[in-house]
């Protein structure tokens, strides 16, 4: 009843709705600034009706508010919505109407609600002055429930009017979704036969129109087979939204057909075209998955490449069993946390460069702390792997506690703005810029590894090294800064691993221990110590492996996280058990070092 | 020669009775975790009754005595709670304990304080199915938090589909069943109302937030989330960087707070909510300076994150339970375990959060239930509050619903009789 209701007070401002989006067109065209004026004064009166009493009283506001069409108002209605519109009464006791998202508090924690004007979202003056009262002078207004959904209602349909065009698809897919507001459905026509406006915008225009036929309640054969329709052209557009309704349609219809509205042989009709359906859309769903799974594998594959990287050269190529490891990578996490500090990237101001300045840092950082736990610990331990595996393991718990003292538990990283969402590589398939960063990073790194280790001078006199120690010092070769780099530059990777993860993840001064450390010694173990290129092979394998297990399912049991991961560690045990040294093992004289 | 005048006497009585007062005092204990896994949310909880304390003492203490806080670090290794609970008792014979966080350690230390009839307040919202007479809890049981926050997506959001979400262990199980048979009473069918979990600091969100997706793609789905600890961050990345927002599939949280708020890069989780008994955005002249000497105690004592800190609801429980401890005490007018329990009993009080009062015989508390939705800086919206106090049930009536309950346990007798 109440949605009835609900539709019935909307469907009036819409039809008037449609030519004031033309009125507001002709303002755009011939720039009259008279209109805007024109707007202010309609707009502020109709806000102070909000202050009334009479719920019945602020409905009617809402749709005469819903009429003007007026992009300003979505903000206001999910202001409003949400409770953050007050009322603050001047001295005479008449209405304001304003607007406090966020208090603030003074240097004595005294605490204050800035005021903003409901309609520019700027600073409400007094005097000249942001009005800053106390939270307690204002006076709640929020809409009751039934008040909430029409406002809420009202807010999906004014973004379909927004020029941004983020609020526009999304008022565009809200629109389509259930209540399925009815009255969108001339703008959303209009919307999907503009051929000037963006492809994706019209097709989820397309995918909502016929969504809302679709979601009609039916009571009867025509009604039945008119949503049957919208359901074969959502079937042609491949919507994954109406594959998700399908199931609740295919039970209203055996409800029609159990109370005797629907004849047996027209519901075997429909239940052979529902089921011819439902194959397309779950056919295009399963290619959609299967892309979607490889490319979280490959992802998933990546970071783990670039968390091992570090491990592959202190503990593959030196040999020493770094359980430090994952607190170097720590520590390249809150040295891009320091950075992003120091430029004052947060979430109102964003500073974004900061992102690319936090590389370099945090390699550097990570490596020096490296470099210092080489020279004070690591060098005596050499060829004693049980004392450096201890040591090491204490010198993680130092850093640990170091930063703990400095920075307490709770710290966040802002990514930057660039690295929210994702890129639609093609219908429902969405990649997400931060993974597709990590991704590259990782690709970065190893290239990076590879050159140092392959094509540089010192790269061959660390090959030498670690070959044969002895054999290297006789020639000359200085293999005490040979050991120093060769340190340096696997911790700075590990910092470069904890810089990527930011994005991605949460940072805590026991990040490491808890997250990287069995993680990354199992990549290494796996790809064969010593091997580079194992590395990046154990590495997008388990990934993929663990993204392709993890999503199976059998009747009613799903593998999910938990037994994934059994299932991984089971299969890289009996793996080990064929091949003892990794999937690359060391062959030659390397292979008889230890 | 008269060495002693009966004034000196009287000066030197007076003089010992001070000296007692401020050299014995009342001791208690502080038992949560400082280092390891859960230093992150414990170590807050221990500032706060730290502050509770010197606010008392700076009062004049409690019966005239000075509190002195023996503050111990179970190191969140679950059995060295008991260990630490025992020598609180035993050793440092504290009049009460203020600690436990999650329910495996309250659990580990519970048979130490039966054993020893001592007193343990317990500040953190939990799964109920427990009530011991040696507790106080002084945090939601799940009528409190997941059945009204269940029923404001049903019927206020208008969600039809449930994705119940955890990590893997007792809390979000149990949480879980008790939402499942709330669901199942509203007539929510089976096949809308998918149940996952992921183990401790699971990071890898990718192949869960693509099944959200497709479940929430009618558009009348949310995520009922009990996920806890360091996995939330990369949860709610990953979530947001899949392109889903709170318009397409809200998320309430039970185990997110202002305190974990912290360490998120919040902007693109803005409109999620979350169910609690307080907020720091609650407004009352009391929590205005409640939240002003926790951030002013957090500044003087020089801890990390200094004025940055905010107050939330684990932190409000363990702050008014060392007051309605004192409170208790100042009653019955004793530090006796048996007589401070029966002193709680129905004991009304003011907390930050504005009135609440103990429940007359279950061991819980009667608090208000809000509903926030995050702000980009951090802080909850209330946009839902109960209509006055919430009473709490110790065992659900979801699990049990023959409405035979077990009896409690503990207490003076070792067998839950008082």
């Amino acid at each position: 009843m109440g949605k009835f209701f609900l539709l019935a007070v909307l469907f009036s401002p819409f039809c008037l709705l449609e030519s004031q989006a033309e009125d507001e067109n002709n303002a755009k065209v011939s720039g009259n600034a008279n209109s805007v004026v024109f707007k202010e004064n309609t707009l502020l009166p109709l806000l102070l009706e909000l202050a009334s009493e009479d719920n019945e009283k602020k409905a009617d506001v809402v749709s005469r508010l819903a009429q003007t069409g007026e992009p300003r108002l979505e903000k206001f209605f999910e202001l409003y919505r949400q409770g953050s519109v007050y009322n603050w009464p001047d001295a005479e006791g008449n209405p304001r109407i304003v607007v406090n998202e966020e208090t603030v508090m003074d240097d004595d924690f005294n605490e204050f609600a800035p005021l903003l004007d409901p309609l520019s979202g700027q600073p409400f003056l007094v005097a000249g002055k942001q009005a800053k009262p106390d939270l307690l002078d204002l006076v709640d207004i929020s809409p009751d429930r039934k008040l909430r959904k029409l406002v809420n209602a009202s807010k999906f349909l004014i973004r379909l009017f927004s020029p941004d065009y983020e609020t526009r698809i999304s008022g565009v897919k809200k629109t389509g979704d259930p209540p399925f507001l009815e009255d969108a459905l001339p703008t959303l026509k209009e919307i999907a036969e503009d051929s000037s406006e963006d492809e994706k915008v019209r097709w989820t225009a397309r995918e909502s129109i016929a969504l809302i036929g679709f979601g009609k309640s039916s009571s009867n054969l025509e009604e039945t087979e008119s949503r049957l329709v919208f359901l074969e052209e959502l079937a042609e557009l491949n919507s994954l939204r109406a594959l998700a309704r399908l199931d609740s349609f295919k039970t209203d219809i055996s409800e029609l057909a159990q109370s005797g509205n629907l004849s047996v042989s027209d519901y075997d009709g429909f239940s052979g075209r529902i089921s011819k359906v439902e194959s397309s859309l779950a056919d295009h769903r399963d290619s959609v998955e299967l892309s979607g799974n490889l490319f979280r594998g490959l992802s998933y594959g990546s970071v783990l490449i670039l968390i091992a990287l570090g491990l592959a050269v202190t503990f593959g190529l030196m040999g020493v069993i770094n359980m430090a490891h994952g607190e170097l990578v720590m520590i390249g996490a809150y040295a891009t946390y320091e950075v992003q500090r120091i430029f004052g990237h947060s979430a109102d101001n964003a500073e974004d460069h900061y992102y690319l300045v936090a590389l370099p840092v945090a390699f550097l950082a990570s490596a020096l702390v490296g470099l210092l736990m080489e020279q004070f610990v690591v060098r005596h331990l050499y060829n004693r792997p049980l004392e450096s595996l201890l040591a090491t393991w204490g010198v993680g718990y130092i850093l640990i506690q170091v930063v703990r003292l400095r920075y307490g538990d709770n710290i966040g990283v802002n990514a930057p703005t660039w690295a929210r969402g994702g890129f639609e590589i093609t219908q429902d398939v969405v990649l997400p810029y931060a993974r597709l960063y990590l991704l590259a990073l990782s690709a970065t790194c190893v290239a990076f590894l590879y050159f140092i280790i392959r094509k540089t001078k010192m790269g061959v006199l660390i090959r030498a090294t670690m070959q044969n120690r002895d054999m290297a010092q006789s020639l000359g070769v200085r293999t005490r800064n040979v050991d120093r780099f060769t340190f340096a530059i696997g911790s700075g990777i590990a910092g470069v691993a904890g810089y990527g993860w930011t994005i991605v993840g949460g940072v805590t001064p026991d990040m490491g221990s808890k997250l990287f450390i069995v993680d990354s010694f199992l990549v290494v173990v796996t790809g064969g110590v010593g091997e580079l290129v194992g590395v990046v092979c154990s590495g997008l394998g388990i990934g993929v492996l663990t993204k392709l297990i993890e999503p199976m399912e059998f009747g009613d049991f799903t593998i999910g996280p938990v037994w994934g991961k059994v299932i991984l560690l089971a299969v890289i045990v009996a793996f080990i058990q064929f091949r003892p040294a990794g999937l690359f093992a060391p062959k030659g004289r390397l292979a008889d070092r230890k | 020669m008269k060495l002693l005048k009966p004034k000196h006497i009287l000066a030197s009585f007076l003089l010992a009775a001070l000296s007692t007062s401020s050299l014995f005092g009342v001791k208690v204990g502080v038992l949560h975790s400082l280092s390891g896994t859960m230093a992150i949310s414990e170590t807050s909880l221990r500032d706060v009754v730290m502050m509770a304390v010197n606010e008392i003492n700076a009062k004049g203490g409690v019966l005239g005595e000075q509190v002195e806080a023996v503050v111990v670090d179970p190191a969140s290794d679950w059995p060295l709670f008991a260990e630490k609970a025992k020598q609180l008792i035993n050793e440092d014979k504290v009049a009460v304990t203020f600690g436990c966080w999650t329910s495996v350690s309250r659990k580990s230390c519970l048979p130490v304080f039966e054993e020893n009839n001592a007193l343990l307040f317990y500040p953190v919202q939990y799964e109920g199915e427990e009530q011991s007479l040696n507790v106080f809890y002084t945090a939601a049981s799940p009528n409190q938090q997941l059945v009204p926050a269940a029923e404001y997506m049903a019927k206020e959001m208008g969600c039809k589909k449930f994705y119940l979400l955890g990590t893997d262990y007792v809390f979000p199980r149990t949480a879980n069943k008790v939402l499942k048979a709330y669901l199942k009473a509203e007539g929510v069918p089976d096949e809308n109302v998918m149940e996952e979990y992921t183990p401790f600091h699971h990071q890898d969100y990718q192949t869960i937030v693509s099944k959200v997706k497709q479940f929430a793609a009618s558009g009348d789905a949310c995520i009922l989330s009990t996920i806890n600890g360091d996995s939330n961050v990369p949860f709610y990345k990953e979530f947001a960087n899949q392109g889903l927002s709170s318009d397409d599939c809200p998320i309430m949280a039970f185990s997110v707070s202002e305190d974990e708020l912290r360490a998120m890069d919040v902007p693109p989780l803005v409109g999620h909510l979350a169910a609690w008994n307080y907020f720091q955005s609650v407004k009352t002249p009391s929590n205005a300076a409640f939240v002003k000497s926790f951030k002013k105690y957090c500044v003087q004592a020089g801890l990390p994150g200094g004025a940055k800190r905010v107050t939330c609801d684990p932190i409000e429980a363990a702050y008014f339970g060392v007051y309605v401890w004192k409170a208790a005490v100042e009653k019955c007018g004793s530090f006796d375990v048996d007589k401070v329990r029966k002193a709680v009993y129905g004991l009304e009080f003011d907390a930050p959060g504005g009135k609440k009062r103990m429940h007359p015989s279950n061991q819980h508390t009667l608090k208000p239930v809000y509903i926030g939705e995050i702000l980009k800086n951090g802080q909850f919206k209330i946009v839902y509050s109960s209509d006055g106090l919430v009473s709490p049930d110790s065992y659900s009536s979801y699990l049990w619903p023959d409405g035979n309950f077990p009896k409690p346990t503990g207490g003076p007798n070792g067998d839950g009789s008082l």
